[in-house]
């Protein structure tokens, strides 16, 4: 009976420890977060690291996209989502792998977004000189590139250059919800354009 | 005494849920062959050396990131096998631990390398693959005599598949609580925002919430409260049919209408954690009858865990006693 006291006791505290863990791990941050997150957060992560906000404290208001325009026999074309055919897919069929497809070029493009906005912040910049030497800094960022190759693959034409632009999307507003408009109002961001060849459209680290 | 006996007893004796826990462990791991098989065709754009997702900035667990290793990554169809192989032997529920301990590393390393389309559902599904490792799907008749492997066999099965339950709530209130301080979740217009997000929507869904501004305003409440009663009213017998029917509508509604799929499937299949052993007896049943099985020889092993799904026996009519 003991020993059967005993194993209760070993398995009660691993409970214990890991319910309490848990619940600590998930607590708001507190005026005593920064007694116990050290200890807690060695515990929990990685392999309990958790994060349950979904569409809290407020939902999806806007969409990211990466948009592209191509240098095609020496005119461009119009400002084009290359995701658009995989979204439309997405659409159709939701059992199918476009939705997770999607997640790549969104995720191009927030990163893109976050390294132009840290370098900006960074050089703070108000003449051409120093918008010059942020666009050559740009052109080199592995998001940069990644968002380039992601262009080229889904390209239209067999183009010679190619310019890309981050666009967040607010949907129509509540209050203008009987207009009929494709999105109420955007912040965009078009990056240099840059020539294609061999190399743009693999993968960078 | 006698108090602290009953729960020593209740913790060791016995395992609660036995069929509850083998129908858990079907169907996460039926998620997780669902997820592949639908990936597969793209699997170069995901796990492949040419994939366009970056590699993560840290690797705190090197044996869980394979897949970031340029020697490894050409082999990423392997992992794929890899993963489609032990989920099938893991939902036969031979080798148990083994195959969950298996299941986890390669699903952990094919996570990791697509971890920018990873979701809440990947993350729920990733912890109760750990909570799987620990519990044992074998039915009670298969069950060896008392000692301290088997008492710790059981109480270690009870806790965690216990910890899997308080995970689900856990989810509920923390995505409650954070919707309840929402500007858009208290004035009722967060469901017609979601569905007018291009991302989580379809053009018919976007007019008609354009349209019907009331449907939004009463779904957005639902939901609402529906996280907020979750984590109180799942522990009510009475309540929690209807709760699991609600949060099974709602989810389907995320799965098929906002299009997270994965992500809809996965909260679905946890609440598997919550049906009484009698009920998953009941489905395990089904599905025996519905799929082929192999001859009675295969199920009869002596001493071997988990070899079958027959409902009968006193094991079975004990975890049923004393499931909540």
């Amino acid at each position: 009976m003991k020993r059967k006291y005993a194993v209760a006791a070993a398995v009660g505290a691993v409970f214990a420890i890991h319910v309490a863990c848990t619940a600590l791990y998930l607590l708001p941050q507190n005026p005593m977060t920064r007694a116990y997150i050290g200890v807690v957060n060695r515990y929990m992560e990685p392999f309990f690291a958790q994060r349950w906000l979904l569409f809290a404290p407020e939902p999806a208001t806007s969409s990211v996209k990466l948009w592209s325009r191509y240098e095609c026999g020496g005119n461009w074309t119009g400002w084009r989502d290359p995701a658009a055919p995989l979204m439309e897919r997405h659409q159709h069929n939701r059992l199918s792998a476009a939705g997770k497809l999607l997640y790549i070029p969104t995720s191009l493009a927030r990163e893109l977004s976050q390294n132009t906005l840290e370098i900006g912040m960074r050089l703070d910049c108000h003449d051409p000189a120093c918008e010059a030497k942020k666009n050559a800094e740009v052109v080199r960022l592995g998001s940069f590139r990644r968002a380039v190759a992601w262009s080229v693959r889904n390209r239209p034409c067999d183009a010679s250059s190619v310019q890309v632009m981050v666009a967040q999307l607010y949907p129509t507003q509540f209050s203008e919800r009987h207009k009929k408009k494709a999105f109420s109002f955007a912040n965009i961001y078009d990056y240099p354009a840059v020539a294609v060849d061999a190399s743009s459209s693999r993968g960078v680290e | 005494m006698k108090r602290l006996e009953t729960l020593v007893n209740m913790l060791t004796e016995s395992r609660t849920h036995p069929h509850t826990i083998r129908l858990f462990r079907r169907v996460v791991y039926g998620w997780y062959l669902l997820s592949v098989l639908l990936l597969a065709p793209s699997a170069r754009q995901f796990w492949g050396p040419d994939s366009l997702i970056p590699l993560q900035p840290v690797r705190p667990v090197p044996l869980l990131q394979l897949l970031d290793l340029a020697a490894v990554r050409p082999w990423f169809a392997l992992f794929v096998l890899a993963e489609v192989a032990l989920l099938i032997a893991g939902m036969t529920c031979r080798w148990p631990r083994i195959t969950a301990l298996l299941i986890y590393v390669v699903s952990m390393n094919l996570n990791n390398r697509a971890w920018v389309t990873l979701d809440g559902g990947d993350n729920l599904m990733q912890i109760m693959l750990i909570y799987l490792i620990f519990m044992d799907p074998s039915l009670p008749d298969a069950e060896p005599k008392p000692g301290v492997v088997t008492w710790t066999n059981n109480a270690l099965t009870n806790a965690v598949f216990l910890i899997a339950r308080l995970q689900v709530v856990a989810v509920y209130i923390v995505a409650g609580l954070g919707k309840v301080t929402g500007q858009l979740w208290q004035n009722g217009t967060a469901i017609f925002y979601t569905l007018s997000v291009d991302d989580f929507t379809l053009p018919a869904v976007r007019s008609f919430v354009a349209d019907y501004p009331l449907f939004s305003v009463v779904a957005t409440y639902v939901t609402l409260l529906y996280q907020l009663s979750f984590p109180w009213l799942i522990w009510n017998r009475r309540f929690r049919p209807w709760l699991m029917a609600l949060g099974t509508a709602i989810h389907l509604q995320i799965a098929l209408v906002m299009g997270l799929f994965s992500f809809g499937l996965a909260v679905m299949s946890s609440y598997v954690v919550f049906f009484t052993d009698a009920k998953s007896a009941m489905v395990l049943a089904t599905l025996r009858r519905l799929i082929p099985q192999r001859a009675p020889k295969q199920d009869q092993r002596i001493g071997t865990a988990g070899e079958t799904d027959d409902v009968r026996g006193d094991g079975g009519e004990i975890g049923i006693a004393l499931e909540s």
